[in-house]
C-alpha cells in the first residue's frame, strides 16, 4: 500500500518576507540581545520568535502596544507567516485576495472566527491572551499563520539568518524563550536566563528540532492530490 | 455361422468406436480440465492483483474519506473544545458517516485522546496500540493497514487533523467482514476468505465467501501452516478441490490477517461439465446409432447368409423343389442367383445320372439295376398277396451277326426298334421291360402266371415277325424268350433269372421261340457245386492236373493205326478221373477253356513230337471248343506252340463240333480259313448232332467227317443210324471227304463200316482212350499181331470183338 500512497514531500518554504521589528519603549539605559535560532543541522531558522521575559514584570510596558496590526491575506496566503504581538494587540485580517476568506483559530490564547468576508473585517481581532495563535482558513486549508502573543514587549522574530536583536531592553534578567511553529517539544524547554546590562548586547543561540512541516503553505495546483 | 460373423462385426464396429471414442473423450476431458486448471491459475493470479489493487484502491478512498471528514470544520471545531465526550461522539459521528467500525484519536505524541467504539471514558492516556502506523503517517500524511484488534481484523486508516497545524491523528477502523469479502468476491470472480491467526488462538477464518464446509477444509489447510509461509504453502496445500492464492496482509509476532483466494475445481470444471455431457452424449449417440447400424447391415448380411445356408443344406438333402428364399440386387442376390443356377443344373444334372443309372442310353428302357429294383419289390408284393411273378429273358438271335455285318449303327438302331417293338407289346402299366445288356432283354410281369407270361411271349415274338427295315434293306428279328414264374420257379429273383435264362438257352437251342422253365433243363450242376467247380478249375489249370488220353483210331482200309484223337482228362485230386463232358461245357462257360486247350495243344504237340522222334509217324486229333473258334488269336497261338515244340502243323488234325459252326458260322469260317492256312487239316467232329448246312460246310476247309457216335454205336441194331450213317459216309465221300466213325463198340458195327466204305474207326471195340506211353505199348503189341497173322484175318477179328 505504501507504494501505493502518495508520498508527501514537504518541502521546507521560506518566507522571503522583511521582518516586523517590535518597537520597544525607548530607554536611555537600554541593553540589546543577539539572538541566533539554528536548527539541528546549524542552518537558521527563519519566522523563528524570540522573546525575553523580564524577572521584573512590572518592568514591561504592559500597555504599549495600542496600534493596531494587521495580517494580510495576499493570493491564498497568510501574510507574514509568524506574526508575534504583545498582549493586548488588535490585529486585522484584511482580505486582499477577490475571494472570500474564513479565518478561524482554535488556539486555546485566542479562539476566534471570521466567517466568510472580503476586504477588511469591520473590527481587528484582540489578541489577549499569550500564547501562540494558529490561524487558519476554513476553506484554503493550506493557508497557516501563527500570531504569538507575548507577554512581554520584549520579542523578535528571526529573519531567514535565524537571527533576531532584541533591543532597547533595559537592563536586567530576563528569561528567555525561542518559539517556532515547528518547535519540537516545548516552548519553555528553550528557556534559559540571561542578564542584559546597559550596554552591550547578549548573545544568545539555539539549536532547536523542528518538526517536519506537514502541508506546502500554498494553493495546490488542481489536478494534483495532496495537502 | 451367420450369425456369429454378424455378432463379430457388431463386437468388433462397438469395441473399435468404444475405443476411439474414449481415446478422444479423455484427450478432450484431459485437455478441458488441464484448460481448466491452467485458466483457474490464471484467473486466480489476475484476481489476486485485482484483489490487492482493490483492496489498495479501498485504503486510499478510506484515507481520502477520512481526510475529507478530518477537514469538516464542525468536526474540527468539536475536537478543538478539548472535551473529550464531545470529541468522541464527535468522533463517532464522523466516523459513522463513512462507514467506518473503530474510531479513535491520537494525540500527536501518540496518547489515545477519544476512542469512540469504547463507552464512556477512554482509560486515561493509554498510548496508542499502532505506533508504527502514526509514524509512518507522520511521515507520509497518512496510514493505512490491516491490523488485528482483539482478534478483528480491520483496515485501520491513519490522517492527521489539521486545526489548522497538526494536532492529532484520527484512526478509522473498517471492518474486514463478510461484506467486504463478498464485495471483492463479486469483483474478483473468486472465493475470497480473510484468516486470521492469533498467538495461542491459532488460525480462524474470520470472513468468506464460501461455505461452512470450505472453510473448514481452509482451516485445515491453514492449520497445517505457520503465519509466516501461509502465504507461499497454501497454493499447494489446497488440494484437489480448489485452487488458491493467499497474502499475507498482516502479520505480527502476536497474529496476522492472510486473505486466501480461491477457486473452486470442481464450479470451475462444472463449466466444462455441459461440455463433457455433450461429449458423452454424442459418444452414446453415435455409439448406438453404429451398434444399431452394424446390427442391421450385420442382419441383412447374415439373414440371406442364413436363408442360403438352409437351402444349400435343402439341395445337399436332395431337394431342388424351392428356389433361395429371395433375390436381392445386392451381391448376396447374385450368390442366390448363382445358388439357384447351381440347383436348377444339378436337379437336371441329377435327373439325367438317375435316368442313366437306371435307364438304358440306347433304347430309353428301364436297365439291369432298375429291372432287379423292380423284380425285387414285385417279388417282395407277391410274396405278401400270393400272386405270382413272371420274368422273361430274351435274347436275340443272330445279332452278333447283324453286328458284325452291318455295323453297330445298325446293331444300335435294331435294338432300338426291338426296344419299342418290347414295349409296345405289354398291355399292363406294370409290366416292366428292360434292357439288361447286349441284345438281352427282360420283361417283369408282376402278378402274371407262366401262361399268362407265355402268352405275353408270343404276342412279343409276333411283334417281331415283321422285319425291320433299314435303309431299304430288310432284316428279320428272331428272338428266344425263357419264361420263369415265382414262386413255383423259384422264390429269389436270382434264382428266378437264372432259371428264365436256362429256359432261353433252351428256347434258343431247341428254335422254340419261347420255353417255360422246366426243372429238367437244369441239366447243370448246382449252383454251388458250379462255384465249388470253377475255383478247382482255376486250381486244375495252375496246377497241371489235366492228362491227355489217345484213342487210336483204325483205317479201315487197311487195318494200320496212324491216327489218334487226343482226349483230355482232368485227374482230380479228390475225384476220379473226370471226362470231358464233365467239366469242358463248364469250362467253357467260364472261360478256362482256354487255358485247357492250351495245354492240351501244347501236351499234343509235345507228344506228337516226341512220337515223331521215336519213328512213330502218328497223326493226332485235336478237339477245338467253340469258345477257342470265336475267340481271336487262336491261330496265332497254335503258331507259337508249333514253333515251341518244332511241331509241324500237318501233322494234326483239328476237330470242330458242327454246333460250334452253326453258333457263328462267320467266326468259325474266318479261323477255320486261317488254320487250314497255316498247314492244320481240320475235321467236323459230332457230325449229325448239329444243324449245319452242306452249304455251311462247303465252305470249309475241312477233309474230314466225324459221325457222331450216337449214329455209329447202335447201327448194327438200329436200320435208321444204319441208313443214316450211310447216307452220311456216301455225302462226305461225294464231297471228298473222309469219313470217320467214333462210338465203335461192337465188332458188328466195326464191320458195317468197313463195309460201307468209311475211312476210319475209333471206339471202345478197338481200343480205349490210354495214356501215351500205354498207347505206344498198344501200338507196338498191335504191330506185333499184325505181323502174325494177315490184314483180313486180323480184320476180321477185329470185327468179331
Amino acid at each position: 500500500m505504501k507504494n501505493t500512497l502518495r508520498e508527501l514531500r514537504v518541502r521546507m518554504a521560506h518566507a522571503g518576507f522583511a521582518l516586523t521589528f517590535c518597537l520597544s519603549p525607548v530607554g536611555a539605559h537600554a541593553g540589546e540581545i543577539h539572538a541566533l535560532v539554528r536548527d539541528k543541522t546549524g542552518k537558521g531558522v527563519v519566522d523563528a520568535v524570540v522573546v525575553a521575559l523580564p524577572a521584573n514584570r512590572s518592568a514591561g510596558n504592559a500597555g504599549g502596544a495600542s496600534a493596531t496590526i494587521i495580517v494580510d491575506q495576499v493570493n491564498k496566503e497568510f501574510i507574514p507567516y509568524v506574526l508575534p504581538v504583545q498582549v493586548g494587540t488588535a490585529v486585522n485580517f484584511p482580505n486582499k485576495d477577490n475571494i472570500r476568506h474564513h479565518v478561524y483559530s482554535f488556539s486555546p490564547a485566542k479562539n476566534f472566527e471570521l466567517p466568510l468576508y472580503m476586504g477588511t473585517p469591520a473590527s481587528p481581532v484582540l489578541f489577549d491572551k499569550p500564547g501562540a495563535v494558529v490561524l487558519g482558513c476554513n476553506i484554503h486549508d493550506w493557508m497557516i499563520a501563527y500570531v504569538y502573543v507575548s507577554d512581554s514587549p520584549y520579542f523578535a522574530k528571526t529573519g531567514a539568518d535565524g537571527k533576531a536583536n532584541l533591543t532597547e531592553l533595559p537592563p536586567g534578567d530576563y528569561t528567555l524563550r525561542a518559539w517556532h511553529p515547528r518547535l519540537a517539544g516545548k516552548e519553555e524547554a528553550t528557556e534559559r536566563k540571561v542578564a542584559v546590562s546597559r550596554t552591550g548586547a547578549v548573545e544568545a543561540t539555539w539549536d532547536i528540532g523542528l518538526t517536519p512541516e506537514f502541508r506546502i503553505r500554498r494553493a495546490p495546483i488542481p489536478g494534483q492530490r495532496g495537502y | 455361422m451367420a450369425t456369429v460373423v454378424a455378432h463379430q462385426v457388431i463386437v468388433f464396429v462397438a469395441l473399435l468406436l468404444i475405443a476411439i471414442q474414449l481415446v478422444i473423450f479423455l484427450a478432450i476431458d484431459s485437455a478441458v480440465s488441464a484448460n481448466a486448471l491452467q485458466k483457474i491459475r490464471e484467473e486466480i493470479q489476475v484476481g489476486e492483483r485485482i484483489f490487492l489493487r482493490l483492496l489498495a484502491g479501498r485504503s486510499q478512498q478510506l484515507i481520502t474519506a477520512a481526510s475529507i471528514l478530518t477537514s469538516d470544520f464542525a468536526f474540527r471545531q468539536a475536537l478543538m473544545t478539548g472535551d473529550r465526550a464531545t470529541v468522541a461522539s464527535a468522533l463517532n459521528n464522523h466516523g459513522s458517516r463513512i462507514g467506518a467500525a473503530k474510531m479513535i484519536l491520537v494525540a500527536l505524541d501518540h496518547k489515545v485522546l477519544a476512542d469512540a467504539s469504547v463507552s464512556g471514558e477512554a482509560s486515561a492516556e493509554s498510548l496508542f496500540v499502532f505506533p508504527e502506523l502514526v509514524n509512518e503517517a507522520a511521515a507520509s500524511g497518512n496510514a493505512s493497514a490491516i491490523k488485528l484488534m482483539d482478534g478483528v481484523p480491520y483496515q485501520l486508516v491513519v490522517v492527521p487533523v489539521f486545526a489548522p497545524a497538526p494536532v492529532g491523528w484520527v484512526v478509522l477502523g473498517f471492518s474486514v467482514d463478510a461484506r467486504l469479502a463478498a464485495e471483492l468476491g463479486a469483483l474478483t470472480s473468486l472465493d475470497v476468505s480473510f484468516a486470521t491467526w492469533q498467538k495461542g488462538n491459532g488460525w480462524q477464518v474470520a470472513a468468506s465467501t464460501m461455505s461452512p464446509e470450505s472453510r473448514e477444509r481452509l482451516l485445515g489447510v491453514l492449520r497445517q501452516t505457520a503465519p509466516e509461509s501461509a502465504a507461499a504453502s497454501i497454493p499447494d496445500l489446497s488440494g484437489d478441490h480448489h485452487v488458491a492464492s493467499a497474502s499475507t496482509l498482516a502479520l505480527g509476532p502476536d497474529g496476522g490477517v492472510v486473505a486466501v483466494l480461491q477457486r473452486s475445481l470442481a464450479e470451475a470444471i462444472a463449466r466444462f461439465s455441459t461440455l463433457r455431457m455433450t461429449l458423452l452424449a454424442l459418444a452414446a449417440l453415435s455409439l448406438g446409432g453404429t451398434i444399431i447400424g452394424s446390427v442391421m447391415i450385420a442382419r441383412s448380411i447374415s439373414r440371406p447368409v442364413t436363408a442360403l445356408v438352409e437351402f444349400a443344406r435343402r439341395l445337399e438333402r436332395g431337394d431342388y423343389e424351392q428356389g433361395p428364399p429371395e433375390t436381392r440386387a445386392d451381391e448376396l442376390g447374385e450368390l442366390a442367383s448363382a445358388f439357384n443356377n447351381m440347383r436348377l443344373a444339378i436337379s437336371a444334372r441329377e435327373q439325367q445320372i438317375k435316368a442313366m443309372a437306371y435307364h438304358d442310353a440306347l433304347t430309353g428302357l428301364p436297365n439291369r439295376a432298375l429291372f432287379n429294383d423292380r423284380l425285387h419289390q414285385a417279388i417282395g408284393v407277391a410274396r405278401r398277396l400270393s400272386h405270382p411273378v413272371s420274368v422273361m429273358l430274351m435274347d436275340l438271335n443272330r445279332f452278333k451277326e447283324v453286328n458284325d455285318t452291318l455295323g453297330h449303327h445298325v446293331g444300335d438302331l435294331l435294338l432300338q426298334e426291338v426296344g419299342m417293338r418290347l414295349r409296345g407289346a405289354l398291355a399292363r402299366a406294370s409290366d416292366t421291360a428292360a434292357r439288361l445288356g447286349g441284345d438281352e432283354f427282360a420283361v417283369l410281369l408282376p402278378a402274371a402266371s407262366t401262361d399268362m407270361a407265355e402268352e405275353v411271349a408270343r404276342k412279343i415274338l409276333r411283334a417281331l415277325e415283321d422285319p425291320v427295315v433299314f435303309e431299304k434293306r430288310l432284316l428279320d428279328v428272331e428272338g428266344s424268350i425263357g419264361v420263369a414264374t415265382f414262386p413255383e420257379h423259384g422264390e429269389d429273383p436270382h434264382v428266378l433269372m437264372s432259371h428264365a435264362d436256362a429256359a432261353m438257352y433252351h428256347a434258343k437251342r431247341k428254335r422254340l421261340g419261347c420255353a417255360a422253365y422246366d426243372a429238367k433243363l437244369d441239366v447243370e450242376p448246382e449252383i454251388d457245386s458250379r462255384l465249388a467247380l470253377s475255383a478247382e478249375l482255376r486250381r486244375a489249370v495252375e496246377n497241371n492236373e489235366f492228362v491227355l488220353y489217345y484213342q487210336p483210331r483204325v483205317n479201315l482200309a487197311n487195318g494200320h493205326v496212324r491216327e489218334v484223337e487226343a482226349l483230355v482228362r482232368w485227374q482230380h485230386p479228390d475225384r476220379a478221373c473226370l471226362l470231358p463232358d464233365e467239366f469242358v461245357p463248364f469250362a467253357e462257360q467260364t472261360g478256362y477253356i482256354r487255358d485247357i486247350t492250351h495245354w492240351v495243344v501244347g501236351a499234343a504237340f509235345a507228344q506228337t513230337v516226341r512220337w515223331r522222334a521215336q519213328g512213330l509217324a502218328i497223326a493226332v486229333s485235336i478237339n477245338l471248343s467253340v469258345r477257342d473258334l470265336l475267340s481271336a488269336g487262336l491261330p496265332e497261338r497254335f503258331g507259337e506252340l508249333l514253333q515251341r515244340h518244332g511241331a509241324s502243323p500237318d501233322w494234326f488234325t483239328l476237330e470242330i463240333t458242327e454246333s460250334a459252326i452253326i453258333d457263328d458260322p462267320e467266326r468259325v469260317l474266318d479261323t477255320s480259313a486261317q488254320l487250314h492256312k497255316m498247314g492244320f487239316s481240320l475235321s467236323i467232329d459230332d457230325f449229325g448232332t448239329g444243324y449245319s448246312s452242306l452249304a455251311l460246310i462247303k465252305k470249309l476247309p475241312v477233309g474230314e467227317l466225324n459221325i457222331d457216335r450216337s449214329f455209329v454205336t447202335n447201327m448194327a441194331t438200329s436200320p435208321d443210324d444204319m441208313s443214316i450213317v450211310r447216307s452220311v459216309i456216301d455225302l462226305a465221300h461225294n464231297m471228298g471227304l473222309r469219313v470217320v466213325a467214333e462210338g465203335v463198340e461192337s465188332a458188328p458195327v466195326l464191320e458195317l463200316l468197313g463195309r460201307m466204305g468209311c475211312d476210319a474207326a475209333q471206339g471202345y471195340h478197338i481200343c480205349r482212350p490210354v495214356p501215351g506211353g500205354q498207347l505206344e505199348e498198344w501200338l507196338a503189341s498191335r504191330e506185333e499181331s499184325d505181323h502174325q497173322a494177315g490184314f483180313a484175318a486180323r480184320r476180321s477179328e477185329e470185327e468179331g470183338q
